[in-house]
């Protein structure tokens, strides 16, 4: 695990908050840097705890995991030599919103948030390319919200469609058909949406196999999918084709 | 009971009148109890979309019947 300078500077260099520093300036940011070993299973920084430093393995294998809401681990990523983790310090959060463990005997170069934000003031490229990852991180977060609102609406007319079904549907030879004289208009107002919405949505539906949406006739051609995304279910096995038989 | 009538059961049916089977469901994380599309589907429906070893859920269905001592609950046929 002995790395020479110049091996430490290659790794530092290729690390994106590092990018476009000359070589005075990485020595500066190595010099600047604690060293810390880990033993296999034990914890850099723990989820929850406050995020005092910007972390790099040097050497070895780290595992990044977080419980989720409802109480279940998730693996995030594992941290190659050269990867950086716990960059939340720098940016300002005040705590590790995950836990990192080495799954072997590691190295870390660890740098405080007081520590790296003097750096940036003295060196500004530090600091443009810790904004560059910042807005990276942010237009990842805008799409994912995006997404989760649109899967909201979707479930919402998923669930309003099923308890159509179970109130006024009739079987028949292609699936469920909802036997009422309903419009997209219907649908939006059932569901505290929009016209548009509504449309975007069976046409998507419809697009998929799921129904057939007429003017004022809808047939389930697979109702379970839609349950699958009213509740949510995970979609762990393949569906056959659930036409009522 | 077994074979042909039991897998053209319907899931609501089944589950209002033995509602023992319940667990029988959950054990295969199946989302039939309270699924608004119950009363739509028979047993061979949902075996083919969760994709279930139908025999065997078939038989885990079937010996809860054997246990029921009402022998003149009789199981209608979807129409």
């Amino acid at each position: 695990m002995f790395l020479s300078d110049d091996e430490q500077l290659a790794l530092l260099m290729r690390v994106p908050l590092f990018a476009r520093l000359n070589r005075s300036e990485l020595e500066v940011v190595a010099a600047a840097a604690r060293r810390q070993h880990v033993e296999r299973d034990e914890f850099v920084f723990q989820q929850g705890s406050p995020a005092s430093d910007i972390c790099i393995l040097r050497a070895g294998r780290v595992r990044v995991t977080q419980v989720t809401p409802d109480g279940n681990q998730v693996l995030l990523r594992f941290i190659h030599p050269g990867q950086m983790f716990g960059g939340v310090a720098a940016f300002g959060l005040a705590e590790y919103p995950a836990s990192a463990q080495a799954i072997e005997p590691s190295q870390v170069w660890l740098w405080n948030g007081k520590t790296m934000r003097e750096l940036m003031q003295r060196m500004p490229q530090l600091a443009l390319n810790a904004l560059d990852h910042t807005v990276e991180t942010i237009q990842q977060l805008q799409t994912r919200v995006r997404e989760l609102q649109t899967e909201r609406v979707e479930r919402r007319v998923a669930r309003a469609v099923l308890r159509l079904a179970r109130q006024s549907g009739k079987r028949v030879e292609s699936g469920i058909l909802i036997d009422l004289p309903l419009s997209r208009q219907d649908l939006a107002e059932m569901t505290g949406t929009n016209l548009y919405s509504v449309s975007r949505i069976l046409s998507g539906w419809e697009k998929q196999g799921l129904l057939e949406a007429g003017r004022e006739r809808v047939v389930l051609r697979e109702p379970h999918r839609l349950v699958v995304i009213a509740e949510d279910l995970p979609e762990s096995r393949p569906a056959a084709s659930d036409s009522p038989s | 009971m077994r074979g042909a009538t039991l897998d053209r059961a319907s899931v609501q049916e089944l589950l209002d009148e033995y509602p023992e089977t319940i667990p029988i469901f959950l054990k295969y994380r199946m989302a039939c109890v309270g699924c608004d599309l119950n009363r739509f589907h028979t047993l061979a429906d949902v075996i083919a979309i969760y994709n279930l070893d139908g025999a065997r859920f078939l038989d885990e269905i079937q010996a809860i019947f054997m246990g029921d001592s009402s022998q003149n609950k009789v199981m209608k046929e979807m129409p």
